[in-house]
């Protein structure tokens, strides 16, 4: 017995003196895979990148594929998600997460080719991002069919989405600026209330008073609160039309903020990485 | 007998060999730490971490990667390492020396309040009574950053760090007082800027108010009551109003240039530590 654990141990022993234990390949590894899930990616890739390419399987492939999304570099990102074998589980989530990054490139045209390309793959997440997008950047409503991929409650809000873009609370700038010939009127249009009550209360004080200095013949005056009030009156044309188009940059922002909001919260319709419980 | 000697010989020697690795990889990660490679630094005394299952290295490790994050910059990333090489500290030294350190980034960040309680917890610990005098010291440091230079002064003079004393005292005389700034500029427009000698601003900063003050008068004294309001309102009132707000931002301005010059200082010439 002593004598096998002692031709066990001998050469155990001088393999052991022949690599430095931290930075031998399945060490670097496991080191790699800790820093992957201490959330630390650049370290993580930098590790995974020393493997050998006996070492580098699908699963690595997506780590740093992964890992280069997390640091924001999206091309290179796409590129180790690009190498992922076809027959590999991790395809389809490959496939989700390069349509992500096109996602935020707004690429909507590459988004469409990586769906096209990859639909013999489960992809659901990709096509509902897509009919998102489609219909949140580029005004384009899916059709019923389309619409069954999504499940009750994202069909809910699909339909509130279609329903904001399609028929949305705009306001003309043209007819905020005609309505401003009776000052403040503009703005009450576009729902700026105080604003157009100052408006009306300062054009009209100012009218008043170069009325007033000019019939008791105190031209001066008379001249310097006329102009006021014409400069208040442009003003109030002007920043009524202003105030209707910031109504509608509001008014968009605001159905693009609570639709990328309900995507994140989503995860983008792509389901959860999940390499560190 | 020999054979079972000759096996335990080479047990022995891979226990000992396991350590030599675990010293090769503190040095190399030191090596890169003072070579100032931080990023790989920090990678490295993660990867002793990680490896070093009896955690004799944890505290050491710990407190290296929050040197690392203080001297990159990334402060929040230091809090949080030499947090957690306060909760890997063995000894009361190490506890000491964690608290010290989160209290020397607070003091970095001006965030003084902090380093305060840090010091009174610290003071108020009868289990760091030994190192009362180092407590002091980073007390100094806080009225240091605080530009309470006076009671600075008084800590270390007592302390005896006389070059630190010395530094302090020069940067005390030199500091402009802000309200004094301020009350010269309410008495004499420009008086203020003159004081911090920003001479030009001030001569401009007179020409103005007494151009603006003369006209304000001027229409009074004419009874042309609605001129007078309107010009002392927007031309005399914004030019004096102005001119003290500037007398202020000098003063402040000025004295944070010194205290920047004297860190400058005390970094190259005082060999004592520093936040």
């Amino acid at each position: 017995m002593l004598r096998i654990i002692y031709w066990l141990i001998i050469p155990l022993s001088f393999s052991y003196s022949q690599n430095n234990y931290y930075h031998a390949p399945e060490n670097i590894k496991l080191f790699a895979d800790h820093l992957f899930c201490e959330s630390d990616y650049l370290r993580a890739i930098e590790e995974y990148n020393r493997l050998d390419s006996s070492f580098i399987s699908d699963t690595i492939l997506f780590k740093i594929g992964f890992s280069y999304l997390q640091i924001g570099e999206r091309k290179l990102s796409d590129r180790y998600f690009d190498t992922i074998d076809k027959n590999s589980s991790l395809k389809s989530l490959a496939v989700n997460y390069k349509s992500f990054n096109l996602f935020l490139n707004q690429d909507f045209e590459s988004l469409k080719k990586n769906v096209q390309l990859n639909s013999d793959l489960d992809i659901t997440g990709s096509q509902k991002l897509l009919l998102s997008s489609l219909i949140i950047y580029e005004n384009k409503f899916p059709s019923n069919e389309q619409l069954s991929i999504f499940d009750n409650s994202d069909r809910l809000f699909i339909n509130e989405l279609v329903i904001k873009k399609k028929y949305p609370d705009h306001k003309s700038p043209t007819v905020a600026g005609i309505l401003s010939i009776i000052p403040g009127l503009g703005k009450l249009y576009t729902k700026d209330y105080s604003d157009g009550l100052t408006s009306l209360l300062i054009t009209g004080i100012f009218s008043f008073l170069g009325y007033e200095n000019f019939n008791n013949s105190h031209q001066f005056r008379g001249y310097l609160f006329s102009l006021t009030a014409l400069g208040f009156y442009l003003g109030n044309i002007y920043g009524s039309i202003i105030s209707a188009k910031r109504y509608n940059q509001d008014y968009y922002e605001k159905v693009y903020s609570a639709a990328n909001e309900y995507l994140k919260q989503k995860n983008y319709f792509i389901q959860q990485v999940k390499f560190c419980e | 007998m020999n054979k079972f000697l000759f096996l335990l010989l080479i047990i022995f020697y891979n226990f000992i060999y396991s350590q030599s690795d675990l010293i090769k990889q503190s040095e190399y990660a030191d090596s890169l730490f003072h070579s100032q490679d931080y990023f790989d630094a920090i990678k490295e005394y993660k990867r002793l971490i990680f490896f070093d299952k009896e955690n004799s290295l944890q505290f050491y490790s710990y407190n290296q990667i929050a040197k690392c994050y203080k001297y990159g910059g990334k402060f929040e990333d230091s809090y949080n390492y030499f947090s957690l090489a306060l909760i890997a500290a063995k000894s009361y030294r190490e506890i000491f020396d964690s608290k010290i350190n989160i209290c020397r980034l607070n003091i970095l960040e001006k965030k003084t309040k902090n380093a305060h309680r840090i010091l009174d917890d610290l003071e108020n610990d009868s289990s760091f009574s030994e190192f009362f005098d180092e407590i002091k010291y980073w007390r100094g440091w806080t009225f240091y950053f605080e530009m309470e230079y006076q009671k600075a002064y008084e800590v270390f003079n007592e302390l005896n760090k006389e070059e630190l004393a010395k530094i302090t005292k020069k940067v005390l005389d030199k500091t402009y007082s802000v309200q004094k700034s301020k009350i010269l500029s309410m008495f004499l427009p420009g008086a203020g800027q003159f004081y911090t000698g920003n001479y030009l601003n001030g001569l401009g900063s007179f020409v103005w108010n007494l151009l603006s003050g003369y006209l304000t008068i001027n229409a009074f004294a004419n009874e042309r009551l609605f001129d007078g309001i309107i010009i002392s309102n927007f031309l005399w009132l914004r030019f004096y109003k102005g001119n003290i707000e500037n007398a202020e931002k000098f003063a402040i301005q000025k004295n944070q240039e010194i205290f920047n010059q004297s860190l400058k200082l005390i970094y190259s010439n005082v060999n004592e530590e520093i936040p």
